[in-house]
């Protein structure tokens, strides 16, 4: 079924036909509601069965220190002083963007690997995986997520992966 | 106070909520677990109280105005309820309902400072800890160490292992202790959490909301319930075959329980609720039956037919069942009530003293926040009116049905240590020395009321020498002392951390992720430093006050990296009414190291 919702496949000038018209689906963040209580990060770990290492804390609240292959979202913290004098927190939820036009597709040389679905979704098939792990800055964190599940395959799925299935549990 | 100059009170959307620090901390304060109290906000009586009638006519508080309801004037109703729900058929109106065998307090309370005043001056033995750490939770922690230090034998019963049960182990710099000089005995009696047995939370909103076991506890955890029942019958076991001074408190309970060394939470809940102990009749003329549920605390009795365990609670567990499991989120008023949605006490009312909602006349202020009204014959609403049903609005009854006058109080001669108002003390450890509002009176820098044992004022520090405000708080990504057992929570927070504002770090040469020391007079913890922007310096008194954060969620045991107890900082004293430790202000000094 999947496999023909595929618009866009990394390495590939084909193109599979898309058979269905699919509504698009995308993720809104809205981030001055946030409060950076981390639970969407904690979630997604226990979601996907991701247990980062305990690290260290380095002068902020942001931790992990970046997106790794066993931490697939991430809330990093800014402070920001306006023009006007006035502090802004910005908390920013990091993680894959499902981008329109996705970086790592475009850079990666393995047919298959990386995949946009017609829904918007951004997907990654580690059977077609070479392990090559070339980025642009734009997919470099994509990337270091997938990249260690070639030699530690899971059952975990991406969450959108698991919403396609027709599972209901938002994580 | 503001609330109700405001008018808020009795209001939908109004009134005040506290913010409570535990799930179930409302529910500890109804069942009246503290050391003076009795179920339901009911008091124990102190050594000057040896006479029941006379203990029983102090607390049945008259109406000071025509036409008030003091609702307390029903006191002796609750009480002698209560007693009939410990004691049962041992209970009779000859022997005073055991009155003699409710302790008396020479003090005014044996609260958790007091008792480790009195462990630090080596006069107790023993103490079980249950679901509580106190090495990490009180102020100073040396100190608390050293009185656990002296005791006998400390029980700690918890679904983790605590700081508290592991207090004897050095662990290096974080519990610098000498194992060997502690001959503390220490029993670890591992307990379910609150996911692993069934039972009721009581929320801030004073809504019992009733919870299924998601799953057994782990290893040889046994519930608390199970815990204190074979611990009891193994006393009562003792006591029975080898005496002892006045074994009668003990011998004489009440313990109907089908399964002796675990009742099970529905044979609690329903005997918190009450039931009739004999037939009789209720002001309607209606008969109720020996052994049904009671309805609701109207029907309680001071002549021994009645028995509740907490009086407040009455109506949560019914003839109709299980109140507290209702799960109807149905809003037919559009009042954002949900009636039948759990059972707030008392009597299901949502929202206290909701008569307030109603004008003099009995029509709601605004027709927008409706809450209860006179339809003529009788108040009735969208709540259960906390007010008596029939009484019209013009006999000029007051909506405060607690209090004798039957006004709400702005100020009260009895019930503030300080004095009738509130008013602004220092910290007893402030760095600008002085009250502003009292510069000439050294003796109202700060509250003369507060609790301070003598011992105490030597570990106090000042200004020249611990210079910032050092204040402890929470992160969202942990809870308490817990969660740091959690790997996830670890994770999004692994490692002991202290903020300190861009213009302070700036003059002492901190960068973000530097180490710092953390001291004041009573110790020291080095932690990493976090820079930020959002603690600015404040101007105090024409000085500029520089304040340093301190989140609380590190310790020796757990997941996280191991960490300083952040209370090692905090001063051991209370505050002069509720006797909460001063945690939000003291003083530090920061170094970097």
């Amino acid at each position: 079924m999947a496999s023909q919702d595929i618009i866009a496949r990394s390495a590939t000038t084909t193109v599979p036909p898309s058979v269905r018209t699919q509504q698009g689906v995308a993720k809104l963040i809205d981030t001055t509601k946030c409060i950076g209580c981390k639970a969407c990060q904690v979630a997604c770990s226990e979601w996907n069965e991701l247990r980062d290492e305990v690290g260290h804390n380095h002068g902020t609240y942001d931790n992990p220190q970046d997106l790794t292959a066993d931490s697939w979202t991430l809330m990093r913290f800014t402070e920001h002083e306006t023009d006007a004098g006035n502090l802004e927190w910005l908390i920013r939820k990091d993680g894959c963007m499902h981008c329109a036009e996705p970086g790592c597709l475009a850079a990666c040389p393995s047919p298959g690997a990386i995949i946009q679905h017609a829904n918007g979704i951004v997907d990654f098939d580690q059977d077609h995986c070479i392990g090559v792990a070339i980025a642009s800055p734009v997919a470099r964190s994509t990337f270091r997520v997938f990249r260690r599940r070639i030699t530690r395959p899971t059952n975990a799925r991406c969450v959108p992966t698991a919403w396609r299935w027709g599972w209901s549990r938002p994580a | 106070m503001v609330q109700l100059l405001l008018g808020n009170v009795g209001m939908p959307g109004g009134g005040v909520n506290a913010l409570r620090g535990h799930s179930n901390i409302q529910g500890l304060t109804d069942l009246g677990l503290l050391s003076n109290a009795l179920p339901g906000y009911l008091t124990l009586p102190s050594d000057s109280e040896q006479d029941y009638g006379q203990f029983i006519f102090k607390r049945t508080q008259v109406p000071l105005r025509p036409g008030q309801l003091s609702y307390w004037q029903n006191y002796s109703k609750f009480h002698v309820s209560l007693m009939k729900s410990w004691y049962g058929a041992n209970a009779t109106a000859e022997n005073n309902w055991l009155f003699d065998h409710l302790p008396k307090l020479d003090i005014p309370n044996y609260d958790v400072l007091k008792m480790f005043d009195l462990m630090s001056e080596g006069k107790v033995n023993g103490y079980f800890c249950q679901g509580f750490n106190p090495i990490a939770a009180l102020p100073d922690k040396n100190r608390v160490m050293g009185a656990l230090a002296k005791l006998k034998w400390l029980v700690v019963m918890d679904p983790l292992a605590t700081e508290t049960s592991e207090f004897w182990q050095n662990v290096g710099p974080y519990n610098d202790v000498k194992t060997a000089e502690i001959q503390t005995e220490v029993i670890r009696l591992p307990t379910t959490c609150f996911a692993e047995e069934d039972g009721s939370l009581v929320n801030s909103s004073r809504w019992l909301q009733w919870h299924w076991k998601g799953a057994d506890g782990p290893g040889e955890a046994q519930t608390d319930i199970r815990i204190m029942s074979e611990l009891f019958l193994r006393l009562r076991q003792r006591y029975q075959s080898e005496g002892g001074k006045f074994p009668d408190p003990l011998l004489k309970l009440s313990w109907p329980y089908k399964i002796p060394d675990e009742p099970s939470p529905e044979e609690l809940a329903r005997e918190i609720n009450g039931t009739a102990v004999s037939d009789f009749t209720d002001a309607s003329g209606v008969t109720v039956k020996a052994g049904t549920q009671l309805a609701g605390f109207g029907l309680l009795k001071d002549d021994g037919s009645t028995a509740s365990g907490c009086w407040i609670f009455a109506g949560s567990w019914t003839e109709a069942g299980n109140q507290m499991a209702r799960r109807d989120n149905a809003d037919p008023f559009g009042m954002h009530q949900h009636q039948g949605w759990a059972w707030a006490w008392p009597a299901n009312r949502r929202i206290l003293y909701n008569r307030a909602s109603a004008d003099p006349a009995g029509k709601p202020w605004d027709p927008k926040k409706r809450l209860v009204w006179w339809n003529g014959k009788a108040w009735t609403g969208t709540d259960v009116p906390d007010y008596k049903a029939d009484v019209p609005p013009e006999a000029g009854m007051n909506p405060f049905i607690m209090n004798p006058e039957g006004v709400a109080r702005f100020f009260a001669v009895d019930k503030m240590n300080e004095g009738p108002f509130p008013e602004h003390y220092e910290p007893f450890e402030t760095p600008i020395g002085i009250n502003p509002l009292h510069p000439q009176n050294k003796k109202a820098t700060s509250n003369p009321a507060a609790r301070i044992f003598d011992s105490v004022w030597e570990t106090l520090g000042e200004a020249k020498d611990f210079p910032y405000a050092g204040t402890s708080y929470r992160l969202t990504e942990h809870f308490h002392f817990w969660s740091k057992h959690c790997k996830l929570n670890a994770i999004a927070q692994p490692e002991q951390f202290v903020e300190i504002g861009e213009v302070l770090a700036n003059e002492k040469g901190i960068a973000a992720g530097d180490r710092v020391r953390v001291s004041c007079k009573r110790g020291f913890i080095q932690a990493v430093a976090v820079v930020t922007k959002r603690i600015r310096p404040l101007q105090v008194n024409g000085q500029v006050v520089h304040q340093i954060g301190i989140p609380l969620h590190w310790g020796f045991t757990g997941l996280t990296r191991h960490g300083y107890l952040t209370n090692t900082l905090v001063p051991f004293l209370g505050d002069g009414n509720t006797q909460t430790p001063e945690s939000k202000s003291f003083l530090v000094n920061v170094e970097k190291l």
